[in-house]
């Protein structure tokens, strides 16, 4: 790695105009980018990183505006140049890949003709076309597209989110350029395929020595995958270090702060941190430090002064803590702040009752599926989609459960159909010790509730936060001395009464979403399924959210369903786990002892490849699933994993294993899992 | 794609037999006996139930629908109440003019328009732009009759640049295409104001998809990202209006036949109805029914070609 930098980017401002309003969205950027680095950039929605990775390609919308600073690429100054030089650079020596890989492919062209159009752009005219042919099938095959050669024909809505965005970086291949800028590059895709393109970045290092500035919010990604972070906060880079230094030892207290947001099966027992407040607005930034009015540690002088961005060891922190001429200010009986580190707030989380709240036996979920005689006829070339295909789960009162599994394992489905939001095409519910048919749907309804994924979305946007919360009360008709104010409400949730005369889309992310629970919570309900309770919100307003769903659990012995993506987000906080593949449970136990030894080859790999801060956690071997799961339509037959297990055998393929006692209340279904168990022993 | 065109011919021939049968109880709801107005004011009881018998006016209504439906199957539309010719004839002799006129309005419109919209989304907020943005006001406003008038008075009356009444002869192409001129331009106003408007909005909103912005991270060329990239799939928009534009211009043609004196389908349908010559119109609503459903039907094929995510919606309807 040499030293002397690829893209050197000094004293960046960038600014927006708006309505006559202007937003500083930059502010004295500096970054470095050394040949075949992997420099990640963090920080909250509204901070900056999207700005900053357009900026180094000079790709900023029309309202945008750079008002000062070099950014110099091979010994020149990108913001100097005339449109057409700089067209030349973009994508032979800097490249870009975004976060939607649905939406970054023109759905009009066939892709090879897309690859075609970028590998031209950057030909001299008259250079044959024989050659690019087969760089591109050379380049595609690289990036794992199966048939390359007759892929290049398809259309992307051909391929899947995670193909796509292969094809993506397939086209950077071509090109060859020195630096990748990818924004959120996995954001939308599932642990299995972020793993796999996480990899393909790593292998475009080793193999081109292509140099990544890797943009996320999602730090364990971040942790896993770069060399060197720049912490963004208002526009501004508030520090900057190698990224074992940086999270292992952060050092401004915003990422202090962010660090400590993140769950983890190392916190639990621990209370999350949260970050009080929002980013501030850019076009009316407080003066002095940006961070100061959410942060824990701040004198008088961080309200007037705003801080430079002090050297330190392997990188710089902009906070007046740092700074040796102001230090004093924090000194605690002569000590330094980092060595009176407030210790952790401990937190139990309640153990579940002993009898069981809500049972489900062999459940089955078929989309389409075929009614009466002729639609059998009719349907026989065309199965239906075997959404969930043979649930046996009981969840105990007061207990948490965790549901994970990739996009199109069901996960979903499966929660609303045991809240009745979809009726189920076979299989029986209990719920209280009553057959699910036996309850009235008005009674089950208000003992049961659902924290929906998009908290927007859930919420009608033309009711005030008011008469959202109260609805439940005129639905059900409780009488008034039995309702919860609108303000006890709020206040369970941890929002603020003036909130209450609010339209949803006034409120930020995580105020919808906590709004949207303490619906759910109005009727006092004994079951919750929530699903994706934390997607697509900040860390530090995630981790607020697992703060207070722990917090209800615990006061009142709620039972949770949980579904998501997120792992640590179970290993932090679920007293059970369970594993869905394909319609199926294929393991389900207490959550330490499947993180201990996960006994299913599916559930190890989806817990291994789950990204980490932690030092110590990001060693451990990582499992890559191959391919991507297989049409709920057509499911493998005999164990549906077989297809993309590396254990597989003439067994698996024919005969589908049952769900075995793998230890205390933890079961598996796979023919080998003591085998494997063996052998990684 | 077999089975989808099956689908859409299956739908179109149900619209046709509603249409028919819509018409046919017309005649029955529309004030007015066709015999009397054949035979004028002063006719005999006796003579006018002679010509209602002669046309067929005397049988019960659902023989009279029987009797249209099967000739229809045959090809034929009845015979002329006033003349005794087919209708098929009359609508043989005056489909060219009309044709011609609404196909040389839609050239016109798609001529005028797309460049002119194309021009508009590359400067969005220029002089052009600007100025377009006031007249598509008033050229989608102004109804054909009004822009058939002001154009005939400016140019044909007052200029003397081109002839201001009749269809010409196809013998003559010269001629011909001079008489084509002025109405077709009538016709094709509208769209002259309407698909700039639309061509800027959607190739904007195209322009600002992320595909775009891959493309330029890439280091695509500035023209292939617009007249390539961009445009292709902003024009699809506009064919699915293809099938809106046909009905524009086939009932234009009303108007402006009228107008500029031309023969057509429109002139014949008018005195048709002067007469109350059910047979005529029966025949004219109907030869505008089928053209209008055939361009729908090519339009929404054309999308199918163009836009290859479509075929595969079709796909998914019947599952998830």
């Amino acid at each position: 790695m040499s030293d002397k930098p690829l893209l050197d980017i000094k004293g960046l401002d960038v600014s927006y105009h708006l309505d006559g309003d202007v937003f500083a969205a930059l502010r004295d950027i500096g970054l470095t980018v050394r040949p075949g680095e992997i420099v990640g950039v963090v920080g909250e929605s509204g901070c900056g990183k999207s700005t900053l990775s357009a900026s180094l390609l000079r790709l900023l919308p029309g309202n945008a505006e750079i008002d000062r600073g070099e950014a110099w690429l091979k010994g020149r100054d990108m913001l100097r140049l005339g449109e057409e030089e700089l067209r030349r650079l973009r994508g032979r020596d800097i490249a870009m890949i975004f976060q939607d890989p649905m939406q970054s492919l023109n759905p009009t062209f066939r892709i090879g003709s897309q690859m075609a159009e970028a590998w031209r752009s950057h030909q001299a005219r008259g250079t044959k076309f024989t050659d690019f042919r087969d760089e591109a099938v050379k380049a595609l095959a690289s990036v794992g597209i199966p048939d390359a050669a007759e892929r290049m024909a398809s259309h992307p809505h051909e391929f899947s989110g995670g193909m796509r965005q292969r094809i993506s970086i397939a086209t950077a291949l071509l090109l060859q350029p020195s630096i990748l800028v990818a924004d959120e590059p996995t954001s939308a895709l599932d642990v299995t395929l972020e793993a796999q393109i996480l990899e393909l970045l790593k292998q475009l290092r080793e193999k081109h020595g292509t140099a990544i500035v890797y943009v996320s919010h999602d730090l364990g990604t971040v942790a896993e995958l770069c060399d060197r972070v720049v912490v963004m906060y208002a526009g501004r880079v508030v520090e900057e270090n190698d990224a074992v230094a940086l999270f292992d030892n952060p050092a401004h207290p915003y990422t202090r702060a962010l660090v400590d947001c993140v769950p983890s099966r190392t916190r639990r027992g621990e209370a999350l941190a949260t970050i009080p407040g929002r980013v501030p607005s850019l076009s009316a930034l407080p003066p002095g430090c940006k961070f100061a009015q959410r942060c824990t540690m701040a004198r008088s002088i961080c309200g007037e002064e705003e801080p430079g961005l002090i050297p330190q060891a392997g990188g710089g922190v902009r906070c007046h803590m740092f700074d040796p001429a102001k230090a004093e200010a924090w000194l605690i009986g002569g000590r330094t702040p980092e060595a009176v580190a407030a210790p952790s707030l401990k937190v139990t989380i309640r153990e579940p009752e002993r009898d069981a709240l809500i049972e489900v036996r062999d459940l089955r979920k078929h989309f389409g599926a075929a009614k009466g005689f002729v639609g059998r006829l009719l349907s026989a070339a065309r199965p239906p989609v075997r959404a969930i295909d043979g649930i046996n789960l009981t969840i105990r009162r007061g207990e948490v459960l965790g549901l994970v599994g990739e996009s199109g394992s069901g996960k979903t489905t499966l929660g609303e159909v045991m809240l009745r939001l979809q009726a189920a095409t076979s299989g029986e519910i209990t719920f209280a010790g009553k057959k699910l048919r036996q309850l009235p749907e008005k009674e089950f309804r208000r003992r049961v509730q659902m924290i929906f994924q998009d908290p927007h979305a859930s919420l009608s946007p033309r009711q005030r936060v008011a008469s959202l919360l109260t609805e439940p009360y005129r639905i059900h008709g409780i009488a008034a001395e039995e309702q919860q104010s609108v303000d006890a409400l709020l206040a369970m949730v941890g929002l603020s009464a003036d909130l209450a005369a609010k339209f949803p889309h006034q409120l930020s992310g995580g105020q919808a979403r906590r709004v949207g629970i303490a619906r759910a919570l109005a009727l006092k309900p004994d079951f919750i399924v929530a699903d994706e309770p934390t997607a697509g919100l900040d860390v530090s307003a995630a981790s607020a959210i697992l703060n207070l769903m722990r917090d209800l659990q615990q006061e009142f012995g709620l039972t949770f369903l949980i579904i998501t993506h997120n792992i640590n987000l179970i290993a932090y906080m679920a007293h059970r786990i369970a594993v869905m593949y394909l319609g199926q449970i294929v393991e389900i136990g207490p959550t330490e002892a499947v993180f201990d030894r996960p006994a299913h080859p599916y559930s190890a790999s989806l817990l291994s490849l789950t990204s980490q801060i932690d030092t110590q956690e990001r060693k451990r071997a990582r499992l890559l699933v191959p391919g991507e799961i297989p049409s709920p339509r057509n499911p493998p037959a005999g164990c549906r994993f077989h297809t993309r297990c590396t254990h597989a055998s003439e067994r698996c393929r024919s005969e589908a294993p049952t769900l075995e006692t793998a230890g205390h209340g933890h079961d598996v279904a796979c023919h080998f899992w003591r085998h494997i168990d063996q052998e990684k022993s | 794609m077999a089975g989808y065109l099956l689908k859409r011919l299956g739908g179109a021939v149900v619209v046709l037999f509603l249409t028919a049968l819509l018409l046919a109880a017309a005649v029955h709801l529309v004030p007015g006996d066709p015999a009397r107005a054949v035979l004028g004011a002063h006719a005999t009881p006796e003579l006018i139930a002679q010509i209602r018998a002669k046309m067929g006016l005397d049988k019960p209504v659902a023989v009279q629908l029987w009797d249209f439906f099967s000739g229809l199957l045959h090809g034929d539309l009845g015979t002329d109440f006033v003349g005794g010719v087919p209708v098929t004839t009359l609508i043989g002799e005056a489909l060219p003019d009309t044709l011609a006129l609404a196909v040389a309005s839609m050239i016109l419109a798609v001529a005028g328009g797309v460049p002119l919209g194309i021009a508009v989304a590359r400067r969005p907020g220029g002089i052009l732009d600007r100025l377009t943005h006031g007249l598509s006001m008033i050229f989608v406003s102004a109804p054909v009759y009004v822009t058939s008038l002001i154009l005939l008075l400016i140019f044909a009356v007052k200029l003397r640049y081109l002839p201001a009444m009749g269809a010409g002869q196809f013998s003559d192409p010269v001629n011909y295409l001079s008489r084509l001129i002025l109405p077709a331009t009538a016709l094709a106003l509208f769209w002259w104001g309407y698909l700039p408007r639309i061509l800027r909005a959607t190739m904007l909103e195209v322009l600002s998809a992320p595909y775009i912005r891959s493309a330029r991270a890439f280091g695509f060329r500035e023209n292939v990202i617009f007249y390539r990239y961009a445009l292709r799939n902003a024009v699809l928009p506009i064919i699915a209006i293809f099938g809106l534009m046909v009905g524009y211009s086939l009932t234009g043609t009303v108007f402006a036949e009228t107008i500029f004196g031309r023969s057509g389908l429109g002139t014949l349908a008018l005195s048709a109805i002067d007469q109350r010559n059910w047979p005529v119109i029966r025949g004219v609503v109907f030869t505008y029914a089928l053209f209008f459903i055939c361009a729908n039907i090519l339009a929404d094929l054309s999308y199918r070609v163009l836009d290859p995510r479509v075929r595969l919606s079709e796909e998914f309807e019947t599952g998830v």
